[in-house]
């Protein structure tokens, strides 16, 4: 289970993640708070595995953006390799596997990182970038902490989510349907909820990228803001999404 | 055949998909399915606990809506938040008395058909990381014997689950949880994405990924992923327009 701390660390995220607020989901209170919750110097979001990929939110700023900046530049590393397998990379000793990442495993050293932890974000088959931890000091996360971890990225996932969304929706992708995910939506209770399971908001989620033409990622996302912008139950909307009985475009009109 | 011979094929076929490369999903399926052969039940499916705590369906041996319906319907009170709270079985709990004290549960569970219910811890050492629950729709006993071959099914499907592809550390438990449950949820939005490309249920969508994979001797998952994301694995089940008819 989610300790105390990482709990209240989550509540603060649901509160201040606007889906275009500052901070971009992970305020430097939040970030500070779960730093300690999980035992480690910094963590960093990071959205997209490429030369787009965007730094959301930082421990000690220079060091979350050179360690990312190193495994961009050289094409390795522990986020790298959690993306590519959607599993977590935990390197507890850096220096220890010196062999899996040759060249990235010195300079992230030199930059006084002994130990990372990365995390994908992924609901399914939207993979939208890591959550990466790291620490000076060597050793691995306990049993409680890998579970924070998790739980941690379940939740920096959705912000990331909507903030894609209402970009998207900013720069004019979003039209017709996409309103229920335009900037102007109040982040409220749930906003961060965690990551449902239940099968239908998943399968609403196809249904409704195929309806658009639009990726998963924003299908969910807009399916996420209809129940919340009209205070329904996003497992309903997505049930009557499966059953044919609601289109979210129809509704708009 | 006889109950020994299928059980002795069943540990074989398990053991089979085991040291090979396999799909935590197929795997759970497999076990589900033969739950429901070997141990005169009607339905099985296999719930897992996720970070939070909560329950949630992995597979079923009958992938239809009705079904999972009941497992999700156990997220709160059920035989098998019972059987994870305490890590002993719920066996022969019977539906019509509404003793167990999950009344909401009990009533979907009656008007889906089913008289008694089941639930087997999948444990590891002194945790419990979700449940086999077994669903029969008469009232005949579940024997010891019984127990304890479901038991040996739910002790397999708990080994399958840590010993996952990509996931090498033995501490990563909660990680290997979260693992499959996130290729159940790629497994539903496959589901979603073909039932609306072919304007069919999602039961039915379900049925042709499943043959898609066995046909062509793929990963369930893969197939899933193939379709959610539009990759070229899963082509030929996407069809340009929308035919709804055979592929």
């Amino acid at each position: 289970m989610v300790s105390d701390r990482m709990a209240i660390v989550l509540a603060l995220l649901d509160r201040t993640s606007a889906p275009n607020g500052a901070g971009g989901g992970l305020s430097m209170t939040a970030c500070a708070a779960a730093s300690t919750a999980l035992g480690v110097d910094g963590l960093c979001a990071v959205v997209g595995t490429g030369a787009g990929g965007t730094v959301l939110a930082f421990g000690a700023q220079a060091v979350s953006a050179a360690l990312e900046d190193l495994q961009f530049t050289l094409g390795e590393g522990p986020s790298l390799e959690a993306v590519a397998s959607g599993v977590p990379v935990l390197a507890a000793e850096l220096a220890a596997g010196a062999g899996r990442w040759p060249a990235f495993t010195g300079p992230a050293i030199q930059l006084g990182v002994n130990a990372v932890f990365a995390f994908p974000l992924r609901i399914g088959a939207i993979d939208l970038g890591t959550l990466t931890a790291y620490r000076a000091t060597v050793g691995p996360l306990n049993p409680g902490q890998i579970t924070d971890a998790l739980a941690l990225a379940d939740a920096v996932t959705l912000t990331v989510l909507h903030r894609q969304a209402a970009d998207g929706a900013g720069r004019g992708a979003g039209q017709g349907a996409g309103q229920g995910a335009a900037p102007d939506d109040q982040p409220g209770p749930g906003w961060a909820a965690p990551v449902t399971y239940r099968a239908e908001v998943h399968q609403a989620t196809g249904m409704v990228s195929v309806q658009f033409g639009v990726g998963l990622a924003e299908a969910l996302a807009r399916l996420r803001a209809f129940a919340f912008g009209r205070d329904l139950l996003l497992a309903d909307v997505a049930a009557d999404v499966v059953a044919r009985r609601l289109r979210l475009d129809e509704e708009d009109r | 055949m006889t109950r020994e011979r299928r059980l002795v094929e069943t540990f074989v076929e398990v053991a089979d998909t085991l040291v090979d490369d396999f799909d935590v999903i197929d795997l759970l399926h497999l076990l589900a399915e033969r739950c429901v052969q070997l141990l005169d039940v009607d339905a099985a499916g296999i719930m897992l606990i996720d970070q939070r705590g909560n329950l949630h369906a992995a597979a079923a041996s009958a992938e239809n809506a009705r079904l999972l319906e009941l497992f999700e319907l156990q997220t709160d009170a059920g035989p098998c938040v019972d059987c994870c709270r305490t890590g002993a079985p719920v066996v022969n709990a019977d539906l019509t008395t509404n003793a167990a004290g999950w009344p909401r549960f009990a009533e979907a569970a009656q008007a889906s058909g089913f008289v008694a219910v089941h639930a087997l811890p999948l444990r590891l050492r002194e945790s419990v990381i979700g449940a086999l629950n077994l669903f029969a729709a008469d009232s005949r006993i579940l024997t010891d014997d019984d127990v304890r071959v479901g038991q040996a099914l739910a002790d397999v499907a708990t080994m399958g689950i840590l010993s996952q592809r990509g996931i090498h550390q033995a501490e990563l438990l909660a990680a290997q949880l979260q693992n499959a449950l996130n290729s159940r949820v790629t497994i539903e939005q496959a589901k979603g994405v073909l039932a609306e490309r072919r304007q069919i249920s999602v039961d039915e969508a379900f049925t042709l990924l499943r043959r898609h994979a066995r046909d062509h001797n793929l990963r369930l998952s893969d197939v899933a992923r193939g379709v959610a994301d539009g990759s070229a694995t899963a082509a030929e089940l996407l069809p340009a327009v929308q035919e709804g008819s055979e592929f």
